[in-house]
């Protein structure tokens, strides 16, 4: 199996535990030293640095927006050596019963068999409106 | 075509685009793309044949630009038919707001001509900065 079958396979493993309802299997593939980017225009836009600043710093407070432990499902994967692009559909509800269906593309480097390097687009007007206030309120 | 040959392709669509030239992306849509805007804004949707793209997203997409539009690569990758692209475009809109988003494309290629693209942007800087389509306002 060459680098991108095997890289696939990893994350789409990682994924479907995710799907499942499983959220440490996604959390186990990353690297301790992971780099996790939101490009865009938001308050939350920006790199994120370490394994722990992505958990406590990025999912934590998006999860406690919603009613429900997070949940999605990867539609695409496409792979060439170390890079895996995933393509996601979200299907969440929020604290205050607002459906928060987002669409998702992760473009991830793997190293070693883990996550190292994650760039995340999603709809940044669906997560503005609904999410970022909570989440990430303005200072 | 290869991975190889397809990357190449989209590889050569972008470094034109880099330039300002669009030609090269105009020509290598297929009769029948399709283009997939994710998200929630006013002009997220598949618009559905190159005529669509052409007259209800690009045409009154352009209409709003002040400036030349360029789009930088910045990693391509190919994995069988499909290209991901993820880019940044460098324009600013006739009301002189600057308009720089990034781009997450997935492209599918057959025969040497895109049939389908999805595309994940900013969605909320769309929103900020571009007016809504004008077929957007009449369907309101």
């Amino acid at each position: 199996m060459n680098a991108a079958a095997r890289n696939r396979e990893i994350l789409e493993t990682a994924f479907a535990e995710a799907a499942r309802g499983n959220g440490a299997a996604f959390r186990d593939a990353m690297a301790d030293d992971i780099r996790w980017t939101v490009p865009g225009t938001m308050r939350c836009s920006k790199t994120y640095e370490g394994k722990e600043n992505v958990l406590v710093g990025l999912f934590r407070p998006v999860m406690a927006q919603l009613d429900a432990n997070f949940s999605y499902r990867a539609t695409r994967f496409v792979a060439e050596d170390d890079i895996v692009v995933v393509q996601l559909e979200g299907r969440n509800t929020t604290t205050s019963g607002k459906p928060y269906n987002n669409s998702y593309c992760y473009v991830c480097r793997m190293e070693d068999g883990k996550l190292k390097d994650v760039v995340e687009y999603l709809d940044t007007k669906l997560f503005s409106e609904l999410i970022e206030p909570g989440a990430f309120p303005a200072k | 075509m290869s991975a190889a040959a397809n990357k190449e392709l989209m590889q050569e669509i972008y470094d034109e685009l880099a330039k300002g030239n669009r030609m090269p992306f105009r020509n290598a849509m297929a009769e029948d793309f399709r283009w997939i805007m994710k998200g929630k804004t006013a002009w997220s949707r598949t618009y559905e044949g190159r005529n669509a793209v052409r007259i209800e997203l690009l045409q009154p997409l352009f209409e709003q630009f002040g400036s030349d539009y360029k789009n930088t690569p910045l990693r391509i990758f190919a994995d069988g038919d499909h290209v991901i692209v993820e880019c940044e475009g460098r324009v600013t809109t006739k009301s002189g707001k600057p308009y720089n988003n990034q781009y997450c494309l997935i492209f599918r290629i057959e025969n040497g001509k895109i049939k389908e693209m999805t595309e994940y942007l900013d969605t909320a800087l769309v929103n900020e900065t571009l007016a809504p389509p004008p077929w957007f306002t009449k369907a309101a």
